[in-house]
């Protein structure tokens, strides 16, 4: 049952999957290729600034990718009033379990698509002792943020149904308003920042998000 | 109206001998302007913020506050003054006991409406001092009033600092309190980043390039040569220009930027005065290097520093009380120990990044029981 749903998940997402693991694979080599000839970037502090912009662009694209997988696969469902699923002999718990399992097996295409490309970038460049290219930690961090962006995904989409868009409008709004409470209420000032600062550092929930990404490091 | 003005502002726009008049008059006029808005503050000073009732002596610090803050700058005080007695000496100390600080709440514009903040001034006078006011957010614990007062008195310590030390620190004040992880970090990546063939001879340990790079010691021969070698010239191109009155090395300067052409780059590299060579290293690592010379003196080391002639070299051993070598490899281990581990994975962000996703799945999974 589990290989039918990888397959289905597959058939779902295989355009998407194919365009961000393109993207992903040749990002790290159009930047360098770019900023290196062409820009003249080749100290070694340009270096780490060119292989950050590597890191931020391969973070975007595996966030959209997780994002992207679990929204299709409950839109695409959701299209045809779920008939797939209820026709299944299975509960919607064990359900939802092989379909998650399955979106996750799927994001390793572009976290590979990024250690490849990662790889073939970093051997074009001549480091100097000081530096290191990080290929592998960067596909380790792009499928990190992959399966964490999933899972916020697909629980906004399983959990709020029909509402999801309702609800996403509704956290956004709420975290710009504690963005503004921070500078219009002092006293609550402290209380968000703190908890700002636990959800996007490690080991808080998006601390992988907003860690360091960068292809080329000290 | 407008035939009144109209010559006088198409004379200005005209290229003429008396431009540079011209500037210096902005420049006159910019400096009257800062005096009198000196003055001015000073006046608001003297009007508005009346001295704090509660007074708090330990040691050399004295500090006037209100009994709302009274508890916390207490506690402030009493780490300031351990951090004196540990890394100070007796000239930080006269010079932090001459001046009364006041730390008192105060607000700040934000971009909607007032701030509470805790204001920490140099001294009770009302006057316009070179050390600025220095603001924490308030609430603000008793380490971040602490902060803020130690840094005050970092910059007094350096107030009479003859001119040669002075100019060499160059950050205006004494490396007193221990350099966080973040500065030590920012350490490293410059010293493994710079581009200049004596930093790479310094990566190497050679300690008379360290020195040379630290500005502490110079060999033979111009700064360029000493400092950087040909495949530098781009890089420092970058960070300097040659003279503008010299067209043909601008022309070279200009061509080095747009193409990195080696020729080019070189004839602008050549150019440039030996005074305005820049030191390789910026005056954050110097200010670390002088943290760990400070260290190895212990107590006294800054009075020792201070107080000693000659050289920048045989002050800065008079301070340290070793040879200088031997503070500059100790420095070295220190910065290569800095390196901050910033890509590869954690074992606590793995884990977390894991538990996490599979909490935020595991809600969506029990969160309801129908599709629709």
């Amino acid at each position: 049952m589990f290989g039918q749903t990888l397959y289905v998940q597959w058939k779902w997402n295989r355009d998407f999957l194919a365009f961000y693991t393109f993207v992903a694979f040749t990002a790290p080599l159009v930047i360098l290729w770019v900023a290196l000839p062409h820009l003249g970037l080749s100290s070694a502090r340009e270096l780490v600034r060119v292989g950050g912009v590597v890191g931020i662009v391969v973070a975007v694209i595996s966030v959209c990718a997780g994002m992207t997988v679990a929204w299709q696969g409950y839109g695409l469902d959701e299209r045809v009033g779920h008939i797939y699923a209820l026709s299944l002999p299975l509960t919607r718990t064990r359900t939802l379990v092989m379909r998650a399992a399955s979106a996750l097996a799927l994001l390793t295409v572009p976290a590979l698509g990024v250690w490849v490309g990662s790889v073939l970038a970093a051997t074009q460049v001549t480091l100097p002792p000081s530096l290191h290219s990080y290929a592998g930690s960067l596909a380790g961090r792009a499928l990190l943020a992959a399966w964490l962006a999933h899972a916020c995904m697909f629980a906004l989409r399983y959990s709020a149904g029909r509402r999801a868009r309702a609800v996403l409008f509704a956290l956004t709004l709420i975290v710009g308003s504690l963005g503004f409470a921070t500078e219009a209420v002092p006293g609550a000032r402290s209380t968000i920042v703190g908890t700002a600062e636990f959800l996007i550092s490690n080991p808080g929930p998006f601390g992988v998000f907003f860690g360091r990404w960068s292809l080329i490091d000290v | 109206m407008v035939a009144t003005v109209a010559p006088a502002a198409l004379g200005a726009q005209l290229a003429s001998p008396e431009t540079d008049s011209l500037l210096r008059r902005v420049r006159a006029l910019d400096s009257v302007m800062a005096v009198r808005t000196r003055s001015v503050d000073s006046i608001r000073r003297t009007l508005v913020t009346p001295i704090p009732p509660v007074d708090i002596r330990e040691g050399p610090i004295h500090v006037r506050t209100d009994a709302a803050l009274a508890p916390r700058v207490r506690s402030a005080v009493r780490s300031v003054v351990e951090m004196i007695d540990g890394r100070g000496g007796t000239v930080v100390a006269s010079r932090a006991s001459a001046h009364v600080a006041v730390i008192r709440r105060d607000s700040t514009r934000s971009i909607v409406g007032m701030l509470p903040v805790i204001a920490i001034d140099a001294d009770t006078a009302a006057r316009w001092t070179m050390i600025a006011q220095r603001e924490v957010r308030s609430p603000a614990s008793a380490a971040a009033i602490a902060n803020g007062l130690a840094a005050i008195v970092e910059q007094r310590a350096m107030q009479g600092v003859d001119s040669a030390l002075a100019a060499w620190i160059m950050v205006g004040r004494a490396p007193l309190r221990p350099a966080s992880d973040a500065e030590a970090a920012d350490a490293y990546v410059e010293y493994a980043t710079t581009e200049s063939a004596v930093v790479r001879r310094c990566r190497t340990r050679d300690v008379t390039a360290c020195l040379d790079a630290l500005g502490v010691d110079s060999s033979a021969g111009s700064r360029l040569d000493r400092w950087y070698t040909a495949e530098d010239y781009g890089v420092l191109a970058r960070t300097a220009a040659p003279a503008r009155e010299d067209s043909a090395a601008v022309a070279a300067w200009i061509r080095c930027r747009r193409s990195g052409e080696d020729t080019s780059c070189a004839i602008a590299a050549r150019a440039l005065p030996n005074g305005r060579i820049p030191l390789p290293l910026s005056a954050t690592v110097r200010f670390g290097f002088l943290r760990e010379v400070l260290n190895a003196g212990g107590a006294g080391a800054f009075d020792r520093l201070v107080a000693s002639s000659g050289g920048i070299r045989d002050r800065l051993s008079a301070a340290a009380g070793e040879p200088l070598d031997r503070t500059v490899l100790r420095w070295l281990d220190r910065l290569e120990s800095s390196r901050p581990e910033r890509m590869p994975i954690p074992g606590t962000l793995l884990a977390a990044s894991l538990g996490w996703s599979g909490l935020i799945l595991g809600m969506a999974l029990i969160r309801r029981t129908s599709w629709a």
